[in-house]
């Protein structure tokens, strides 16, 4: 590990400012006094802003011992750091950063390993493929990048090049809206992915970008590819400039929930959105104290039995909170934290008989 | 007989002796929680700190989430996410605000502390606790409703220079789950609010600066405190 353990404040000027896409703005900063910021690869920065305010963007390059960090921002209407702070910054200007955070790093994997970005979640995994190409990695990586448009393609020719170069690296890019006869994969990165892979008991799997997307490939390579939790590397931050992005991770599915007299009720769902939201949006009776954060269990269902396999783990948090409650059953799960995907189609779930 | 207002309601297994119980129980975990903090800490860790804390205690149930707020994120209202990643400095703010369920009943506690000796934070951890007992002396004076209750604090704000959040403005409490019974703030209420029942929030907001000092506790008389 080249970070440290605890974040440190550090102070960076601007060196390079450069628009790469339409919605994409390549930031060069360069550590003030010579003091660096070592991190490794996969890692993020919070950036300072001067009203109080942070703003969290990942390493886009390897580590360099000169210290410049990139950044990709994303450019959106009322984005906090790219309207108000990002548009003023010029050639010199001084940035104050936290950092660095977050545990998705690479970890010495000698199977195949899976990458996933949408927008400018390629950033941290950019970085990671660059230090693998210096330190004489074999083993095979494939890295999936979802954008909208041939537009917004704005590192493919970097990866390309490196796919030429590195026998063992493949880059597929996966468009929402590819030209028409273009040879293009369209479609949701983590779908592309798992039909190339039927089965992923021997790989690792990185997954960086929009929240549901990460959740979504979470589900389906752990439930359905054979893939070992343990080997599902993301963070848990959500980086606000990926936020409009949300729409590429969504697939229509259905849900079969039994209510508590027996009837059963067949629900229309979208891959991403989590089971509580489809079961409220249905008016089932099912209480949220705690607003779908884990906290008071009062969204808890039975899963199908020979369903239950084919969802994730809980996590600690939940498996504590569920173990806590009334009434333990091995098939219960809290709705709020059963984020639908394609590998979840047709789930069934029992609904409380009694609501509190 | 007495008409009780249907907002204030109880569930079955009301019990106003475990009720007070709970709250000495969730005001000892406020206190216990924040002295486990430290400068250099991050956000992430200190609610994951906090929420082994309560579950050691018997109150892995909450009927809201988690929250220890550091620095920026303390002006962030009930229920927003966190900026990811907020360490707490030498010279910084935290709020802690716990909504644990101890067997059958709610408890609901928050408080301020300063690290550091930022005179700011220090007259706004001060002030939250100031404003949250005048306004309470305000309940005892007079059958103020709790929209009057606001009103007053927000003034008592505004005469010390901060902001009044009217996002955190009081619920109810009762045996789980009060949402069942009401879920809408004290701050909307338009009647003189029973003892017991109720809980009283002061989330202030520094005008220039970007913190916010909280503290809550139970709409009570004076000896319980």
């Amino acid at each position: 590990m080249r970070s440290s353990a605890v974040a440190e404040r550090f102070a960076f000027r601007v060196v390079e400012k450069q628009k790469v896409s339409p919605s994409v703005v390549r930031l060069a900063l360069a550590p003030e006094e010579g003091r660096a910021m070592p991190y490794d690869e996969g890692q993020f920065l919070s950036i300072q802003l001067p009203d109080g305010q942070a703003r969290c963007y990942s390493m886009a390059r390897a580590w360099d011992a000169d210290g410049t960090v990139e950044l990709h921002v994303r450019i959106h209407p009322g984005g906090l750091f790219s309207d108000r702070t990002l548009t003023k910054l010029d050639h010199g200007a001084a940035v104050a950063a936290l950092g660095p955070f977050g545990g998705c790093v690479w970890v010495p994997w000698d199977g195949p390993t899976l990458m996933l970005a949408v927008g400018t979640g390629i950033a941290p995994l950019n970085a990671i493929v660059e230090r693998l190409a210096r330190s004489g990695h074999a083993a095979p990586v494939h890295l999936y990048w979802g954008v909208r448009t041939t537009d917004d393609l704005y590192l493919a020719d970097h990866l390309r090049d490196l796919a030429e170069q590195l026998p063992w690296f493949h880059f597929v890019p996966v468009l929402e809206q590819p030209p028409a006869g273009s040879a293009y994969r369209q479609g949701f990165v983590q779908d592309q992915a798992a039909r190339d892979f039927p089965s992923l008991a021997d790989a690792q799997v990185y997954a960086c970008g929009v929240p549901v997307m990460v959740e979504a490939a979470r589900h389906l390579f752990v439930g359905s590819h054979g893939l070992p939790a343990d080997r599902f590397h993301a963070d848990p931050f959500s980086p606000p400039q990926e936020e409009e992005a949300a729409t590429t991770a969504v697939a229509p599915l259905t849900v079969t929930a039994i209510d508590g007299d027996g009837n059963a009720h067949t629900l229309a769902a979208s891959s991403g959105t989590s089971l509580l939201a489809v079961l409220r949006a249905a008016h089932m009776p099912l209480l949220s104290v705690c607003g779908g954060k884990k906290s008071c269990g009062t969204c808890r269902v039975a899963i199908a039995p020979e369903h239950f396999p084919r969802l994730p783990k809980a996590d600690a948090d939940e498996a504590r909170l569920l173990a806590a409650l009334d009434d333990p059953a091995d098939n219960h799960r809290l709705a709020c934290q059963v984020l639908l995907s394609p590998a979840l189609d047709g789930l069934r779930v029992v609904l409380p008989r009694e609501i509190p | 007989m007495t008409l009780i207002h249907p907002l204030e309601n109880v569930g079955t297994a009301f019990d106003r002796d475990k009720m007070l119980e709970v709250r000495t129980l969730v005001r000892q975990a406020v206190d216990d929680i924040a002295a486990n903090v430290r400068p250099g800490m991050v956000e992430e860790d200190a609610v994951a700190m906090a929420r082994t804390l309560l579950a050691e205690r018997g109150m892995v149930r909450n009927w809201h989430d988690v929250y220890v707020r550091f620095g920026t994120n303390t002006t962030k209202t009930f229920g927003a996410p966190s900026d990811a990643g907020v360490v707490l400095g030498e010279t910084d703010v935290f709020f802690v605000d716990i909504g644990p369920v101890w067997k059958k009943w709610e408890g609901d506690a928050g408080d301020t502390f300063v690290v550091g000796d930022d005179p700011d934070m220090r007259r706004g951890a001060e002030d939250a606790r100031t404003i949250f007992h005048l306004t309470r002396q305000e309940w005892l004076r007079r059958p103020a409703s709790g929209r009057e209750l606001y009103e007053f604090a927000a003034r008592q704000a505004a005469e010390r220079g901060w902001k009044l959040n009217l996002d955190l403005s009081g619920h109810r409490l009762a045996d789980f789950p009060h949402a069942a019974i009401h879920d809408g703030p004290l701050a909307e209420v338009d009647f003189h609010p029973s003892s017991l029942l109720w809980v009283l929030e002061i989330h202030l907001l520094h005008p220039q600066r970007p913190f916010g000092t909280f503290f809550e506790d139970m709409l009570l008389e004076d000896s319980f405190f």
